[in-house]
């Protein structure tokens, strides 16, 4: 078969080609590139982890240990640390002649705290997310900006305003008031989320629930919340996080001792035990973080999951 | 010189065989296709080739060297991926400059060498351009370009020609050749379209469920294709295959079935020796003859669909339970439902074995 | 073919008419949103402009003073040195942990097994995760400046005498203190970015001759350029205005030594009690946020987030 061969620069290169002892050395170098490279890897990940780990292990382990030796190994297994939650009278708050509140009025209250902002979040952002996704009204757009920009706007700088206003509407010193601002400020996210998972649903679902004589509401109810259950599930965890785990707003707005929830209580904690009994400490601070790491476990998976698009040129 | 062999080439998924014991020799400046049904393992072979996956079993030689581990950096090839792959945040210039500036070699150098393999695909004018701002086809040949900038001993194409619209297929098809006999340089080519493996490529390996089922020159295939598989996919139309049985009536062999009666050659027939029972009878629309009405034929049968294609139709003929489709001149005037007799060729008679489908010869 | 009419129209009564059913459904679905916005966010932000004006204190009292508290900036000894912080702080948090540790992460996390690489950005998830106070014990317990306190301990086995950390040096602390929680955020963005990036790419880079470092140097990095801005862009809004861990960890202090901005208004206001002038502090940053809000809307291109609805407007 004739074949046409230019002379000329684009003819490939005719040296000859690798030896077998050319190809076995390149070959090893490879290797050990990559071992050497996936050991640096490994241990650079391991080095930057370890601090981070190793915290948490000496609070498990600090929480059930009579003395905690060379500031870090914990030594003597003992349930007293723990005795928070069964004494009755733990002691005073430092620097003032109040007693610290009884630890279960303080879950209560945090109880109450993360429910109450769970279900505002879930059921405002819900029907929001719901109406915005599949109706037109007049100033769709305008609310759609608005509360982007809400979202992207950080509340916390309110606190001082907040403080005021909550006080004017006597809702100080109460858990309902923190609710209240701590579900707002979220609203906008949990909104977002919502009408995410509304814009996902085919609208043929709903139409045929219409066909079939089911009013607007009916419809609602029945065919579209189950579809956005997983939605509604995500920003449930996260409101009852945000509730559950708050400090700042419950610090300035909650005056009142009864009222605290656990992140006061166990600043109070902290501020009373600090350099005295590192063991109590700990245990309070292991019973406070007990959602946030069932959080944690069950939602490995979805953690990871976070896309925000990527390789646009 | 680029010869490559491929030995008994095995690549596993953890339970899915993909490539099972390929058995491939090229040699120097040859253009073989991989051609196949999605999913046969043509383009894990050619990954494979590339050093991209790791053979589970099997070797690859390079002029009689094993490269097995050697990383694709080294390998001295030059790959076009279906996608073109070029980098989006580069220019023309730099995509092309790219495996050059990686070998760290001097700019003037560069520059001289990204000229000529622009100038070789045609598309020095678009040096300037992002890959984004150009047209499917010139985006290839920026690829090709890319490819041969670095001057290596082999070409891979995966599917070079599938994103490209029918016109620019047809165009790109010859550029792609014209280029590698120009060069002389050993490719392969992965397509699931036959006919770009038939019209570009020296031999055809064509793969199934990552089985070799016959290697060959495009001839080879068409006229004399090892089995079932090879003679229905080779052809378009694709060839009709028939189940008819083996009697011998008179001392001649005959075919038989519902509506058909194919006396067999004798050279053929000697061939078959003692055969008897059942047998797989292929029959190309071309070869097939349509009779004037009345004519008595060896096949006979009813009009199921008539597919005008201009200069020619194609006739779906059933016969008995079979159906066979024949090519007919224009002008053609039959119907749907309406009765026809045909004559089954005398000289291209393929025949293979009903319960493995490889030829019989 | 017949086909079976709905019966509809027939028995369903007459709707009432469209303007008021559709005021009743915006109001139903729409309108706890809005009182609750408008309540909790957009009158504070107003009343925070407000507030400025006046000099309020901690027994509420005080009148309007106009733009005194603003002027009030430029004489205030502790500003500077807030300012100084704030800018340090957010300057070095972002790089070297919120951009920096994230991108380290995200591409050492992503070149080995994926069930492996999980495992890693789990535990640097941990700290984002867990409770503001408690997070804050772990802390308090590491610079403890006795000899108890693990940094001490450690200091202890090297035969060094008990150092204060936060006194030595507070800049330091404020830091990695919130770098550790901030870049696990980056690392999660920057991991799906690196994932997303088309594996042909990878691939042609490797054939065109490259190593796993110009990989990431000429095609990974480059192809992330987007989310890299947005974190930076994002995060630099949030540092400016977060500071609780600073306040549990190290209360502000040396003195003023590590007070950022938004710890000094909180300060100013809530602690000390000068609602007013505290309120022309926040102003400042409810202006920076109000700002930076609209800043992301025309650069990050939300405008596809407003698509059009399913439902025409009936």
């Amino acid at each position: 078969m004739a074949r046409v061969v230019t002379t000329g620069p684009a003819v490939p290169d005719r040296r000859s080609w690798l030896t077998a002892e050319d190809v076995a050395a390149l070959a090893r170098r490879a290797r050990r590139r990559e071992t050497a490279g996936r050991t640096a890897v490994y241990t650079a990940l391991a080095l930057l982890s370890l601090p981070i780990i190793v915290p948490y292990l000496w609070l498990i382990a600090a929480s059930f240990s009579r003395r905690v030796s060379y500031g870090l190994l914990p030594s003597g297994f003992t349930l007293d640390n723990w005795r928070f939650l069964w004494v009755a009278n733990l002691g005073f708050v430092s620097g003032t002649t109040g007693r610290l509140p009884n630890i279960w009025q303080v879950v209560w209250n945090s109880l109450v705290l993360a429910a109450g902002t769970t279900v505002i979040v879930v059921v405002v952002a819900t029907l929001a997310g719901y109406f915005v996704s599949r109706h037109d009204f007049r100033r769709r757009a305008a609310f759609l900006k608005g509360a982007l920009m809400l979202q992207a706007f950080p509340g916390i700088t309110l606190l001082v305003a907040l403080f005021i206003l909550l006080r004017t509407l006597n809702l100080l010193n109460s858990v309902a008031g923190v609710v209240l601002v701590i579900a707002t400020l979220h609203l906008p996210f949990a909104l977002f989320v919502m009408k995410g998972f509304f814009d996902g649903i085919p609208w043929d679902i709903e139409m045929s629930a219409l066909i079939d004589g089911a009013s607007r509401l009916r419809a609602w109810y029945t065919v579209l919340l189950p579809q956005v259950r997983n939605g509604i599930g995500a920003i449930a965890m996260f409101s009852f996080l945000w509730g559950w785990t708050d400090y700042i707003f419950v610090l300035t707005f909650i005056l009142r001792r009864s009222s605290w929830t656990m992140a006061l209580y166990l600043n109070a904690i902290i501020g009373e035990y600090r350099f005295v009994d590192y063991g109590l400490m700990a245990a309070v601070g292991v019973f406070y973080m007990i959602p946030s790491l069932l959080f944690f476990l069950f939602t490995q998976k979805h953690l990871m999951q976070l896309t925000l698009g990527g390789t646009k040129a | 010189m680029a010869r490559i062999v491929l030995e008994g080439l095995t690549k596993q998924f953890g339970a899915v065989t993909a490539v099972d014991g390929l058995d491939l020799a090229l040699a120097d400046g040859e253009f073989v296709a991989l051609l196949g049904p999605s999913g046969c393992g043509k383009t894990t072979a050619l990954l494979m080739l590339a050093g991209i996956y790791k053979p589970t079993r099997g070797q690859i030689r390079f002029n009689d060297v094993v490269v097995n581990d050697l990383p694709p950096q080294d390998r001295h090839i030059g790959m076009v991926f279906q996608s073109y792959a070029l980098y989006p945040h580069m220019s023309v210039f730099d995509n092309i400059a790219f495996p050059l500036r990686l070998q760290r070699r001097p700019s003037d150098e560069i520059t001289r060498r990204v000229r000529e393999a622009a100038a070789l695909v045609q598309i020095d004018m678009l040096l300037d351009r992002r890959p984004g701002q150009l047209s499917g086809g010139q985006q290839q040949r920026v690829a090709l370009a890319r490819a041969l900038v670095k001057r290596p001993m082999m070409l891979l194409l995966d599917e070079p020609l599938s994103n490209l619209d029918a016109k620019l297929r047809v165009l790109m098809r010859a550029e792609i050749k014209r280029l590698q006999r120009q060069l002389g340089i050993t490719t392969i080519l992965v397509t699931h379209d036959q006919v770009e493996a038939m019209t570009m490529a020296d031999r055809i390996a064509l793969l199934r469920d990552g089985r070799l089922q016959q290697l060959g020159t495009p001839d080879d295939l068409y006229y004399r294709p090892a089995n079932t598989f090879v003679a229905g996919f080779i052809g378009t139309p694709p060839m009709s295959l028939l189940t008819a049985r083996l009697a011998r009536v008179d001392g001649r062999v005959v075919l038989e079935g519902d509506g058909l009666r194919i006396p067999v050659p004798a050279d053929v027939a000697a061939r078959l020796a003692s055969r008897t029972g059942d047998v797989v009878v292929g029959l190309r629309p071309e070869d097939v003859q349509l009779l004037p009405a009345g004519g008595a034929g060896q096949m006979e049968g009813r009009i199921l669909d008539v597919e005008p294609l201009g200069r020619e139709l194609v006739v779906a003929v059933t016969v008995g339970q079979q159906i066979v489709t024949v090519l007919a001149p224009h002008g053609f005037a039959g119907r749907p439902d309406e009765p026809v007799a045909m004559a089954a060729p005398d000289r291209r008679l393929y025949l293979f074995d009903p319960d493995t489908g490889t030829a019989i010869v | 073919m017949t086909t079976q009419v709905p019966a509809l129209s027939v028995t369903r009564p007459a709707p009432p008419r469209p303007a008021r059913r559709r005021t009743a459904l915006v109001a139903l679905f729409l309108g706890p949103f809005v009182l609750l916005t408008v309540v909790f966010f957009v009158i504070p932000a107003v009343l925070t402009g407000l507030l400025g004006l006046t000099d309020l204190d901690a027994s509420f009292q005080g009148g309007v003073v106009g733009l005194a508290n603003f002027r009030g900036f430029a004489a205030d000894p502790l500003l500077p040195r807030v300012l100084l912080n704030t800018v340090v702080y957010v300057f070095f948090t972002l790089m070297c942990f919120n951009v920096g540790m994230g991108l380290v992460l995200a591409l050492m996390t992503t070149q080995i097994p994926d069930r492996v690489g999980t495992v890693f950005r789990a535990i640097w998830l941990l700290p984002r995760l867990t409770p503001q106070v408690v997070y804050a014990l772990l802390w308090l317990w590491f610079v403890d400046p006795t000899k108890y306190g693990f940094l001490n301990t450690l200091r202890g086995w090297l035969g060094l005498a008990p150092l204060d950390l936060i006194s030595w040096s507070p800049w330091l602390v404020i830091v990695i203190v919130n770098g550790l929680i901030g870049a696990s955020l980056g690392m999660v963005i920057f991991t799906s970015a690196i994932k997303s990036v088309p594996e042909d790419y990878i691939r042609a880079a490797r054939v065109d001759g490259a190593s796993t470092f110009h990989i990431i140097r000429y095609v990974i990095l480059p192809l992330i350029r987007w989310p890299v801005t947005f974190v930076i862009v994002y995060q630099t809004l949030a540092l400016l205005t977060s500071y609780e861990y600073i306040l549990l960890v190290t209360g502000g202090g040396p003195f003023y030594d590590s007070t950022v901005y938004a710890l000094y208004v909180f300060k100013r206001a809530i602690e000390n009690g000068d609602y007013g002038y505290g309120a022309a502090l926040a102003f400042v940053l409810v202006l920076v946020g109000a700002i930076a809000a609209q800043f992301y809307w025309r650069f990050l291109n939300f405008e596809r987030m407003i698509t059009q609805p399913k439902i025409e407007s009936d």
